[in-house]
């Protein structure tokens, strides 16, 4: 079975749970072929990969512990930042190739967890071509 | 020490200006038109500043952000030297993109005219604020001595299913919870552009207004996100979605 590094990596990506409450999240076209799935998503996750937020100013500070402070705050910000956009450059991508976002079930969840890298991606890209999402349809 | 500074400031200077620039937002109208040149005119509809309900708050947003250009390579389909098409760099000296720079030649109460001289060519709008139109933007062909219009353009952002802008009681909650907020739902930008008319800014008088042509958008122009930010299609995914939902069969 041969597969796309960046397509392992971004559906490796696209099992990490949307929020500290939620199950992961996978993209679902019904009996999409997967080479197509595979080209759409590669193309998704560069663009994604074009993401880059500057590391945010912080002002000088004459105590050396509050810079500290500060520039572990902007960096923190920053990358959630950045987390957030590449989120949202993956979810408009895929709309735009007819995708809808879908969270897994607990049942999923918790199989995805037992698998390997490989297994999962594997696992994910079918669930993503199943005729229907196992799941709840996430808004587009 | 002060020397030293102001001779490589005065080299650094002087390379800049030998250097040929691909393109230029012009300050005002040059008294004759450069014919090895190209010209693009667009005029703005400022955004609406959505607090302008909140007590003292303006109705427009300033223009912080705009249309980026890039040159293009419509055969290889990327931007020139950048990705797909890194086999069709540009000269040394010249840059692939065309930012935004806020440099009106006419001011009106809620719209702007630019004037941007550019090398001949075929150009992409690449984007507009921290959005890149990689999913699908226009193309333009641009010839020498030419003045081209893109008439008016109005950008928005293109909100996804169930997100909304912050409302004024979530900026508050953001301000006190610092890094520790919930991020706000972010919309990528999609733009509008249409034909000039009656009540919109008057070209310049002289070689503008005389050589001025409407463009002739070519489409489905895709590339890479180097600007790095969001990516849309120019007119908006989510609102050609929404539009095709709403369109009884």
């Amino acid at each position: 079975m041969r597969h796309a590094p960046g397509s392992i990596i971004a559906a490796l990506l696209l099992a990490l749970p949307a929020s500290a409450f939620a199950g992961p999240v996978y993209f679902h076209k019904a009996e999409v072929p997967r080479e197509a799935f595979e080209q759409d998503l590669a193309e998704c996750v560069e663009l994604a990969g074009g993401v880059n937020v500057q590391t945010q100013y912080v002002p000088y500070s004459p105590s050396p512990y509050a810079a500290a402070a500060g520039a572990f705050l902007a960096s923190i910000m920053a990358s959630k930042q950045e987390r957030h956009m590449t989120k949202n450059v993956l979810r408009t991508c895929m709309t735009d190739k007819g995708y809808r976002r879908v969270e897994a079930n607990d049942s999923v969840s918790e199989e995805l967890k037992k698998l390997n890298k490989a297994e999962r991606a594997e696992r994910l890209f079918t669930l993503a071509a199943a005729p229907e999402p196992t799941g709840k349809v996430l808004p587009q | 020490m002060t020397r030293l500074t102001i001779l490589a400031a005065a080299a650094l200077a002087a390379a800049v200006a030998a250097s040929p620039a691909a393109a230029a937002t012009l300050k005002k109208v040059p008294p004759a038109l450069n014919p090895a040149k190209a010209y693009v005119v667009v005029e703005y509809k400022l955004l609406a500043n959505p607090y302008s309900k909140f007590p003292g708050s303006r109705k427009t947003m300033p223009l912080t952000g705009g249309l980026a250009f890039g040159r293009y390579d419509p055969a290889l389909r990327d931007i020139r030297g950048r990705g797909k098409a890194v086999a069709n760099p540009l000269p040394a000296g010249q840059l692939p993109t065309e930012g935004f720079r806020n440099k009106p030649i006419v001011k009106g109460d809620d719209t702007r005219l630019f004037l941007i001289e550019v090398d001949p060519g075929t150009w992409v709008v690449q984007g507009f604020g921290n959005t890149s139109f990689s999913l699908g933007s226009y193309t333009l062909e641009l010839a020498p001595g030419t003045v081209t219009d893109l008439g008016v353009v109005s950008a928005e952002p293109d909100w996804a299913e169930g997100q909304r802008p912050p409302k004024v009681g979530d900026v508050f909650k953001m301000a006190l919870a610092g890094p520790f907020a919930k991020s706000p739902d972010v919309a990528p930008m999609r733009v509008t552009f249409r034909p000039r008319e009656a009540g919109d800014i008057t070209l310049p008088a002289g070689w503008v207004a005389n050589n001025a042509r409407p463009v002739s958008f070519g489409n489905g122009a895709t590339f890479g996100n180097y600007l790095g930010g969001l990516v849309n299609r120019i007119e908006g995914v989510n609102a050609s979605r929404k539009a095709e939902a709403m369109t009884p069969n």
